[in-house]
């Protein structure tokens, strides 16, 4: 692997290339083996993060731009070479545009991978403290736990102020005061 | 406009302003506001003090629609508060619910003076 250097176009975008060989027999056997010993160790991480690479369109993109591998070697060899937490910001970042690759190929055996990091996106990706945020997605809820919460909250909710639609402005005191009592939870917590 | 036109519109102008609260007022002050929007809808309650709600009864069995967007607009606007497009979509949830209301009270519910109603 070949590391050309980093540059800055516009100023709003860094990018990176790298000439990346091929991997030949014996490596393949290296990635062959790697793989059945991250499947025995967690089978279940493992099948989570086949799920997550197949579903990120940017991921199957990237790799399918390389030409003349084999597709299930690769994504298999990502998941295996990758922990799930840092494979979900790369698959997420990489949806979001905010990290963007091209491959291009050198040889026959060989690609030029540039990668390029929108700076102004990254900004709103992360907040100051490093901790990613959902650019601006705000109080949504952001896990399935998250929106089995909210809907719990929802329903309780509607069958509290559902008995006062006799007389509408205790609904709209109801509402209004479950309203802001709700702003107090954070659904996300459990995330 | 009659006593109950303008009873409705006031209800539907504070829930709208509910709305607007929970959806854009930052916290801490959003409580603050909410107390206040509050405290407003007890001073339109008590200016109509000695008048009852009537509802149309052939909505018997959706006598709850009212109470349920009430829930439901207050629940859209703090889902969207922070948000990217809230200053938009806030705004425009806060307007629709008010004309909604507005006009789902003034088809639907009348207020009758129960003073006048409860003598023979």
């Amino acid at each position: 692997m070949l590391h050309l250097g980093v540059g800055s176009h516009d100023g709003k975008t860094i990018s990176s290339s790298t000439l990346v060989m091929n991997p030949d027999k014996q490596a393949l056997e290296m990635l062959g083996q790697a793989v059945q010993k991250a499947k025995a160790q967690d089978p279940s991480g493992f099948d989570q993060r086949i799920k997550l690479i197949t579903s990120s369109k940017a991921l199957v993109e990237y790799l399918a731009s390389y030409k003349g591998l084999d597709r299930s070697m690769q994504i298999e060899g990502l998941a295996a070479s990758m922990p799930t937490d840092a494979l979900t910001g790369m698959a997420d970042m990489m949806d979001k545009k905010v990290i963007e690759y091209k491959v291009r190929p050198a040889s026959a055996s060989s690609n030029w991978v540039t990668m390029s990091v929108k700076q102004d996106r990254m900004a709103s990706y992360s907040d100051n403290s490093g901790a990613v945020t959902t650019l601006g997605l705000g109080s949504l809820p952001q896990c399935p736990s998250a929106w089995a919460a909210f809907w719990a909250w929802f329903a309780f909710n509607t069958a509290f102020c559902a008995p006062f639609a006799a007389y509408p402005p205790a609904a709209v005191a109801c509402a209004l005061g479950l309203g802001l009592g709700g702003m107090i939870i954070d659904f996300n917590k459990g995330c | 406009m009659t006593k109950a036109r303008n009873f409705s519109l006031s209800l539907s102008l504070v829930l709208g302003a509910g709305t607007l609260a929970v959806g854009l007022v930052p916290q801490p002050m959003v409580f603050l506001a909410g107390a206040l929007l509050l405290g407003l809808l007890g001073v339109v309650t008590l200016r109509f003090r000695g008048w009852r709600w009537v509802q149309d009864r052939e909505l018997e069995s959706s006598h709850s629609v009212f109470a349920v967007g009430c829930v439901v607009a207050m629940t859209l606007a703090s889902l969207l508060r922070s948000t990217d497009w809230s200053f938009v979509l806030v705004p425009v949830v806060s307007i629709a619910v008010t004309t909604s209301a507005f006009y789902w009270l003034d088809r639907h519910v009348d207020i009758q003076d129960s003073r006048s109603s409860s003598d023979p």
